[in-house]
């Protein structure tokens, strides 16, 4: 008899333990998938020359990590040329499209474009970076281009999206976490 | 003249006759009565070895020996189906010793294996080691992993200092079983940066077993099984307890544990034992700099009670381990070019003051177990067992916002989180045929389900139902036992996903049938010969076959592969203990073959995102080889100090390519000179190691798929020493611990951050444990 009031005691205690969890999702009703962080899907670099037209270049991956291909335009330069441009980025996975390069602009402090002009055009483009933030260092949200005279060539330029968390900005661009790295082919005619 | 003669004669005489009154020393006749210590009654034809003798004990349970000079012995008793009992006497008069062995399906009796670390003659067919209750306390505050690394054979896995997972001859993660407290513990176990969900204050013997152990355990057990035992319920009536303290420097850890137990009535007996845990630490510190963000939080407790009324035993028991963990901001990387530049930068990018706060990236897991067992004797030695458990393990990561509009959301939305949870029931018959053939059938179910959750779930729910039923039998005759087994698996294991509001099931079925038959022969009372061949099993964990996706922090985009097959081994082991009264030691080299190992390759062509390029990893099989050997020697010098020397080797190689398999520990040794003493002055059972470990360098690796070479050889220095005392009337046990003791800078192979850091410089840990008695 005690050793049936015992091992109810003992059956009644785990079901108690067993009965204190919450209640628990289960795996067969997966949630549909949400995306509530925002990525960067966009870089858009829009160029204006001194004569009023503009070149677009545009590099874009929907899929964000994902491993589906990007579709890049690349951009048109004219030799001798001089050019004043923004970049923006965006994500175009929210509806409205998220301009993310606002924010960017808000946290100037934390953030730094490096642009690099790479083989055949290399030695052709100057690129100055026109914002500064409010400790007078570069963001490179607006930038100067200016195209040297000479032959067409063909190259491409590396846009480089670093921001700074905890560490101090720095002009050495192997420094800081790597937001966006996109390189648009370029051509000057 | 001949005064002078006489009196050095008589001087001669007097010293002869005072040392012959210590010559022929005297002898003494040591009885020994041994008992199951269950049912109490008397073990026939147990083995017992003394010094260089060997008896067997009669029908009584009883064994003499006799003719044995005073002295310190090491007495080992051994009988199929209960544990091996170890014990370290000193005899200086005639003396009867009972001693009662515990079943095997009891958890680790303490008195099993003393802190002496001396290998035993055991039954048992595989390599086993073994880490006593006191090897651990002198141990404790090191991670669980870290104190098993004492045993030959075993390395750790490590994601920064306090993320380790054990390495068993190169096998880790989803290729081992944790057993704790007799449940098979389920977590996300498949994750090279998922620690070990244990509260390190609660074990008092870990057994390690080397090898395919699938029979028994069941899918995973690949590289071997490491078995976790609490502290044994109090016997005697009355409520007891201990307080331990803890603190080690490098960390600025604190640690505090308190345990409370009892034991009440005779007829049905009733004891408890409860435990509560807490640790905090801060930032790990490199001799040149600090770790930031590697701090720790930890809080766990656990109840159970046991019930006993003659031949029925049942236990309860609940458990709670909650864990935050830090991990290291600087392998926190944005892109491939940024896992170059920390490659090659000599610093971490991110090095900040020395703190105990915790931010992202971090870990939060909170693993909880409610377990029944019920154990009932039967007449003429059978058993039958039932255990029913419920696991739920809750692991969330929470990665770094990339902008400070994005904080908040990933202040609270982990990265992931993961749920899990894990229903066992098994059950196990114990028999004796006849005497000399005992045997046990089980069957066991699980039933396992995961639900994601998250910013960028890396794994889908799923729902996992597993089946299996063995059976081993065990044949002893005097100097021969025989071992043979046999188990089959079955899996179904189902994968959901939510395609537009559609939820779609994709099943997959899994199964196999393992075995294991091995022998052990005593070729003298010194000498034992054991030898085994096994085989294992797994099927592919869910992340190998469903990945998708960048592995946080990482740099590498992993994607899963559907079509994996199941994993095979067959492993071969032979071991050589030898027990001297001077020397013991242990040797044994194994060979594990698979049929299918799973690894990652990088494609050659990398994935290109805004972010950069990432190398994107495929989960592909190979056959592989992985054989080796270890060796442990004891010498012991004097009556207080021995020598210790253990060193394992391993030879990894992916057969199908012809190229060693990536990521295997390198070779290492390791020397200990110890001092212990029972009594000295009013101090008891004091001990003082120095031990020297060194690590090579690993040179068989193949070539191009890791972003840098291993890193080079380096040896660490650690000192430990302890005390039994008392403060006033108060009992203390009192240890301290340096490690690393030259501050050496070194990286290991075996860590996911060698990348970016090197490993922890010097460390000094001190320990206080506090017993105390509440009434009698």
């Amino acid at each position: 008899m005690k050793k049936i009031v015992f091992i109810t005691a003992l059956f009644a205690t785990s079901i108690v333990f067993t009965s204190c969890e919450k209640e628990n999702p289960k795996p067969e009703k997966p949630k549909p998938q949400a995306n509530p962080k925002e990525i960067i899907t966009t870089a858009k670099l829009t160029l204006e020359d001194s004569l009023g037209n503009i070149v677009i270049g545009i590099w874009k991956d929907i899929d964000g990590d994902g491993p589906g291909a990007p579709i890049i335009s690349g951009l048109t330069l004219k030799a001798g040329m001089h050019y004043d441009g923004i970049v923006l980025l965006l994500d175009e996975t929210k509806s409205p499209v998220d301009t993310v390069s606002n924010e960017v602009k808000k946290e100037a402090e934390a953030h730094q474009f490096f642009y690099t002009p790479q083989d055949g055009v290399s030695s052709r483009l100057e690129i100055e970076r026109e914002d500064k933030d409010k400790n007078n260092q570069p963001v490179g949200l607006m930038i100067h281009i200016d195209v040297s005279a000479g032959t067409t060539a063909a190259g491409s330029l590396k846009v480089v999206l670093k921001h700074y968390d905890g560490i101090n900005k720095s002009l050495d661009p192997t420094i800081g976490e790597t937001d966006v790295e996109a390189v648009f082919p370029v051509t000057i005619q | 003249m001949y005064q002078t003669l006489a009196f050095v004669y008589s001087m001669c005489c007097c010293l002869f006759a005072s040392f012959a009154g210590n010559y022929p020393p005297k002898r003494y006749k040591l009885t020994l009565v041994l008992t199951d210590s269950i049912t109490q009654n008397p073990l026939e034809a147990a083995s017992i070895t003394i010094a260089n003798r060997y008896v067997i004990s009669d029908q009584k349970g009883m064994a003499v020996v006799d003719s044995l000079p005073k002295g310190f012995y090491t007495v080992q008793c051994v009988y199929v189906g209960y544990h091996n009992l170890q014990m370290r006497i000193w005899l200086e008069a005639d003396q009867t010793l009972a001693f009662a062995l515990c079943p095997t399906s009891q958890h680790l009796h303490e008195v099993e294996v003393t802190g002496h670390a001396d290998e035993m003659l055991q039954f048992a067919v595989q390599s086993r080691s073994f880490l006593s209750a006191t090897q651990i306390e002198q141990t404790r505050g090191l991670t669980l992993s870290d104190q098993l690394k004492l045993l030959s054979g075993v390395t750790m896995l490590s994601s920064g200092p306090i993320i380790t997972k054990p390495v068993i001859r190169g096998l880790h993660s989803n290729r081992l079983v944790t057993i704790n407290n007799g449940i098979r513990q389920e977590g996300q176990q498949w994750g090279a940066d998922h620690g070990m969900e244990i509260d390190p204050f609660t074990p008092a013997g870990i057994e390690v077993i080397k090898g395919a152990a699938s029979v028994e355990y069941g899918a995973e057990a690949m590289g071997g099984v490491v078995k976790v035992s609490p502290r044994e319920f109090k016997n005697s009536p009355g409520v007891n307890g201990e307080l331990q303290l803890q603190g080690a420097s490098n960390n600025g850890m604190g640690a505090t544990s308190l345990l409370l137990e009892g034991s009440h009535f005779e007829k049905h007996k009733l004891s408890w034992r409860t435990q509560g845990s807490y640790r905090k630490a801060g930032d790990s510190r490199t001799p040149n700099y600090v770790l930031s963000n590697t701090g720790f939080d930890e809080l766990s407790g656990s109840l159970a009670i046991h019930y006993a009324h003659k031949h029925f035993h049942a236990e309860i028991f609940q458990s709670y381990f909650g864990s935050t963990m830090g991990i290291l901001r600087s392998a926190h990387i944005g892109n491939q070019t940024d896992l170059l530049a920390a490659v090659r930068s000599s610093r971490p990018f991110y090095v900040a003051p020395f703190t105990y706060a915790i931010d992202n990236p971090k870990q939060e897991v909170v693993h909880q177990i409610t377990a029944l067992k019920v154990y009932y004797g039967l007449p003429n030695n059978m058993k039958i067992h039932l255990q029913a458990s419920r696991q739920q393990n809750d692991r969330r990561e929470f990665d770094r916002a990339p902008r400070s509009s994005q904080r908040q959301l990933y202040n609270n939305v982990p990265a992931y989180e993961l749920l899990l949870i894990t229903d066992i029931v098994e059950t196990k018959f114990e028999h004796k045929l006849q005497p000399k053939i005992t045997g046990q059938i089980g069957a066991s179910y699980m039933n396992q389900g995961n639900v994601t959750d998250g910013l960028q779930p890396i794994i889908p729910n799923f729902r996992a139902y597993t089946y299996g039923v063995f059976a081993i039998e065990k044949w002893q005759s005097g100097r021969w036992m025989a071992e043979a087994g046999m188990r089959y698996d079955y899996r179904r294991q189902t994968r959901f996903t939510n395609v537009n509001n559609e939820i779609q099931a994709d099943e997959k079925h899994y199964s196999s049938t393992t075995f294991s038959v091995g022998g052990s022969y005593l070729i003298s009372s010194l000498l034992k010969l054991n030898s085994n061949i096994s085989s294992a099993w797994r099927p592919p964990s869910i992340n190998e076959l469903y990945s998708y996706g960048l592995h946080g922090g990482t740099a590498t985009f992993e994607i899963g592969n559907a079509n994996l097959n199941p994993e095979r081994s067959y492993n071969g082991d032979i071991g050589l203990v030898f027990n001297h009264t001077k020397w013991t030691g242990e040797a044994s080299i194994f060979r594990n073959q698979f049929d299918g190992f799973i690894y990652k390759v990088p494609n050659p062509v990398p994935t290109l995102t805004i972010r950069g390029s990432f190398p994107m990893l495929n989960f592909v099989q190979t056959n592989a080889l992985l054989q080796g050997a270890e060796v442990t020697i004891q010498r012991s010098i004097l009556q207080s100090f021995s020598l210790a020397i253990n060193g394992s080797y391993l030879y990894a190689q992916n057969i199908t390519d012809n190229v060693p398999l990536i990521f295997m520990p390198a070779n290492r040794t390791r020397l200990i000179v110890k001092y212990e003493k029972n009594e000295w002055r009013k101090l008891k059972n004091v001990f003082a190691n120095l031990q020297y470990a060194v690590v090579a360098q690993q040179n068989r690796f193949p070539q191009g798929l890791d972003l840098i070479n291993p890193p080079p050889a380096y040896g660490l220095v650690d000192v430990n020493m302890g005390v039994e005392t008392r403060l006033g009337k108060q009992p203390i046990r009192l240890s301290a611990s340096i490690y690393n003791l030259f501050n050496t800078s070194y990286r290991d192979y075996l860590s996911r951050f060698r990348y970016y850091t090197n490993e922890p410089g010097v460390n000094l840990m001190i320990r206080l444990a506090v017993p105390f008695i509440i009434y009698k």
